[in-house]
């Protein structure tokens, strides 16, 4: 029986007190609103009184996927295509591989570490047969696995994460029996990161530590190292003996381009190869880049010391899968199969179209900073910001402002999510933050 | 090279059995290979098959693109409705007592049904062997425990009903007894109605959680309504359990990771703590299902003509199957083989449960190139008019080679 009907009879003195009880679930959820950021119901809030709010002007920047300027949707054309070709030639649905198919991990590896032929390093990575690639549940997914790999294997239970970082990166480490602690990393009344400290916090760390780098475009600040930054930054790793775990969850929204975008990658297989780093972990999707969010496509990859390693690597994430979900779905892999694929010539087609989208992004940034009233705050913060959001600096109290007068919904950290912002509301945009600064 | 891994602890894993079989299989030149090894539905022609309502359903769904957005994370209520009406059917469905999460098809809702019932403090299973072997390891995997007993005797090739009343009559109050409602993986063995209702009333009377896999909903009768009896029995009676559904075989969507899991929670004020639990914990595993197989079950489950053709599909399929296994056992009799062999048409939906041995197995893939799974399972779909013969000519030499 479950303890939902043993609760309806607490007069009853026999009531089991070893099971746990449902609101037991409801502790937890509460303890996970405290982690810094807005967890997911919090979001899905805003979107609703959004959705109620009956002012035409109304803004939602609680967002986290691309919008055009009309503020719809899209569906990148180049991806659209490739469904054309899926669904003329699918004649079958049968599973795929426990970690993908092969094509998909060749295109991920070709993609992402060898820069589509142009990076020596990681092209003699992949020769030696050193790089493990698994296909996954998308970027949640892939942090799950690589955090239960973790766990598992490795000899660290530490997981050093920026301060902030994205909500969930803390409830997937922990679920997955990690112990995330932050590292600093930006400095909210500064609008700036916080280098010094970043290091010094990094210094300070038991050595053998995993640490959690975004590659690009950091989720939420926006704000990215340097190159000579990261030379400071893997200098230190290098030092303490910690392993590099790397999200990359926005390849393409710093330049436009993604093979521009994997600077970090390209450090760390040169590394690598140069034997000064034994390891890495990257974790990558293509819901923002590919606009493929609802299809989960995503994939981890570990690079290893051998082509020996890489093969008990290998048989440890199938064995850590099949349990999970057995293997992970194949609408969202085809596509990128099919972009990836030569014979099919899209892959020009797709750089263009996150080009398109990235240019929007970059160009709303501008304009909302040229409409800012710059006497009453310093907003150049914005214009070093890359990727889908703005991080404003604004206070909670500020966005609730917002949200109450100017029906201008966003998340209390002061995250604004650019997509829900376009030509026809960048000025109402402006004008109410300036008047909210003010007060 | 002078670094050591930090990864030295690791060994290399053997790959899943049925893995090894199929890349075996893959390597084989013989132009007379049969593969009846793993759980997928063939066609006539021994090549795949895309169920024609799924073929419509993708046409439909590419005309009217919905694109690629993150949908719910309890998935997409479309889907969730069809899902709960194909399992519990029209009425259950819409009183409000179910819990429903949208997951990454069969072995994710497993998964989530076990996450989920540890939450809620339950970690003792009980399962009947044989049994799909993903069971185990996956109730290990979350840090339960699972004690086994007796589904099946080999000696009646049947289900073993002595063993299941006294491990219902003897387990401790709060444990979870896995049941698979059709077509028993890989036993093909199934509880008649008579017997789900002694396990129903044990079940209530002793304070049992069920956790009925629902993978094969339709390929034991040929009719989905049916093969969900269990599940509606169990509802009616006023029992608390959990469901985790496949569309996989039903619908051919194996790949697309189609599925879902609900809780039943017959007091309808605690179903939003077991819903906010279930989007909770499958938040930090993998946030979204994915969309594309929904939508074409959802399309299929929202057209009455798609709905029409869908149970017109499963009817078919299982059609072939019963005449495969009529064949089959046509042919056995024909060849004197020695050993009873119509459990054959006694089993229900995929597999055959051949009592075959091992060692009759590995001389069935050596010198036959006929590749079952070692445990004797054989898929009956992988079976037609082509090769039935060949393969009883093969299952014919090796009982009498070996026994």
């Amino acid at each position: 029986m479950y303890r939902t009907s043993l609760l309806k009879q607490t007069a009853r003195p026999s009531v089991r007190v070893s099971t746990r009880q449902f609101s037991v679930l409801n502790n937890q959820v509460r303890k996970w609103s405290e982690i810094p950021l807005a967890p997911p119901d919090k979001i899905l809030g805003i979107s609703e009184a959004y959705n109620k709010d009956a002012n035409t002007s109304k803004i939602n920047l609680g967002v986290g996927a691309y919008r055009d300027n009309s503020g719809k949707p899209i569906i990148f054309p180049s991806v659209k295509e490739a469904e054309k070709i899926l669904l003329a030639s699918e004649v079958e649905k049968e599973y795929t591989g426990i970690t993908g198919s092969k094509k998909f991990q060749n295109a991920v590896k070709g993609f992402v570490f060898n820069n589509s032929g142009k990076d020596v390093n990681g092209q003699q990575l992949i020769e030696q047969n050193r790089i493990v690639t698994a296909q996954t549940i998308s970027g949640t997914g892939s942090l799950r696995v690589i955090g239960d790999f973790l766990n598992r294997f490795y000899t660290n239970k530490k997981l050093l994460v920026p301060k902030p970082t994205w909500a969930n990166h803390v409830a997937v480490f922990k679920d997955a029996g990690l112990e995330p602690e932050f590292y600093a990393y930006y400095e909210t009344s500064k609008n700036d990161l916080d280098f010094a400290n970043l290091k010094k916090s990094l210094s300070s760390q038991p050595d053998g530590s995993i640490v959690l780098l975004h590659a690009c475009c950091h989720n939420p600040t926006g704000m990215d190292l340097t190159p000579e930054q990261w030379e400071e930054v893997l200098a230190i790793v290098q030092e303490k003996n910690f392993y590099p775990l790397v999200d990359m969850a926005y390849q393409g929204f710093a330049s436009g381009n993604p093979y521009k975008d994997i600077g970090l990658i390209r450090r760390l297989n040169e590394l690598v190869v140069q034997n000064k780093l034994k390891s890495y972990a990257l974790c990558q999707s293509f819901a923002k880049n590919m606009g493929l969010y609802g299809e989960r496509t995503g994939s981890i990859s570990i690079i290893t010391e051998s082509a020996e390693a890489s093969q008990a690597i290998e048989s440890q994430l199938k064995k850590l899968i099949r349990p999970i979900y057995s293997s992970p779905p194949i609408h969202g892999s085809k596509i990128v199969e099919i972009i990836f694929d030569e014979q099919h010539n899209l892959l020009n087609s797709w750089l263009q179209d996150l080009d398109k989208v990235v240019g929007r992004l970059n160009t709303v940034r501008s304009k909302l900073y040229e409409n800012l009233d710059k006497s009453s705050y310093n907003w150049d913060h914005l214009l070093k910001q890359r990727g889908m959001f703005v991080y404003t600096g604004l206070s909670a109290e500020q966005v609730i402002k917002l949200r109450n007068d100017y029906s201008v919904y966003a998340t209390e950290d002061g995250r604004f999510s650019i997509s829900g912002i376009n030509d026809n509301n960048v000025e109402y945009l402006a004008n109410a933050i300036n008047e909210v600064v003010k007060q | 090279m002078t670094v050591t891994s930090k990864f030295n602890q690791l060994v290399r894993e053997e790959p899943d059995p049925i893995v090894k079989t199929m890349s075996l299989y893959a390597q084989d030149p013989s132009p007379n290979k049969v593969d009846v090894s793993i759980g997928v539905y063939k066609s006539e022609s021994g090549g795949p098959y895309l169920f024609p309502c799924v073929a419509e359903a993708k046409k439909i769904l590419a005309a009217n693109d919905p694109g690629h957005n993150y949908t719910n994370m309890q998935g997409i209520p479309e889907f969730l409705e069809g899902a709960r009406r194909a399992a519990f059917g029209e009425k259950y469905a819409s009183e409000g007592k179910l819990a429903s999460l949208q997951t990454i098809s069969g072995t994710g809702a497993l998964h989530m049904a076990f996450l989920f019932l540890r939450e809620a403090g339950y970690t003792n299973y009980y399962l009947g062997v044989p049994s799909w072997s993903n069971y185990v390891s996956m109730v290990e995997h979350v840090g339960g425990k699972v004690t086994t007993f007796n589904h099946y005797r080999e000696d009646t090739k049947d289900v073993d009903f002595d063993s299941v009343v006294a491990t219902l009559e003897s387990a401790p109050a709060d444990s979870v007894f896995i049941f698979q409602t059709c077509c028993h993986n890989p036993t093909g063995a199934d509880y008649t109605q008579e017997q789900w209702t002694k396990i129903a009333e044990l079940v209530k009377q002793r304070s049992i959680i069920p956790l009925l896999d629902t993978a094969y909903q339709g390929f034991s009768s040929g009719d989905k309504e049916k093969d969900a009896w269990a599940i509606r029995h169990f509802y009616e009676l006023g029992i608390e359990f959990v469901v985790s559904q496949s569309f996989s075989k039903n619908l051919g969507l194996y790949g697309e990771r189609v599925g879902a899991m609900h809780a039943v929670v017959q007091d309808k004020e605690f179903v939003p703590n077991a819903q906010s639990t279930l989007v909770a914990l499958f938040r930090s595993e993998c946030s979204f299902a994915p969309a594309f197989g929904a939508r074409v079950a959802s399309i299929v489950f929202q057209s009455p003509e798609l709905q029409k053709v869908w149970r017109e599909d499963v009817a078919n399929i299982t059609k072939r199957l019963k005449s495969v296994r009529q064949k089959v056992l046509e042919r056995l009799t024909k060849l004197q083989t020695p050993g009873t062999w119509d459990n054959v048409i006694k089993q229900e939906g995929l597999f055959w449960y051949s009592g075959l041995t091992p060692a009759q197995n590995d001389r069935l893939i050596s010198k036959h190139s006929v590749y079952s799974t070692s445990i004797g399972r054989v898929n009956i779909a992988g079976l037609s008019d082509a090769n039935i013969n060949y393969f009883c000519d093969a299952v014919d030499e090796v009982v009498r080679a070996i026994n």
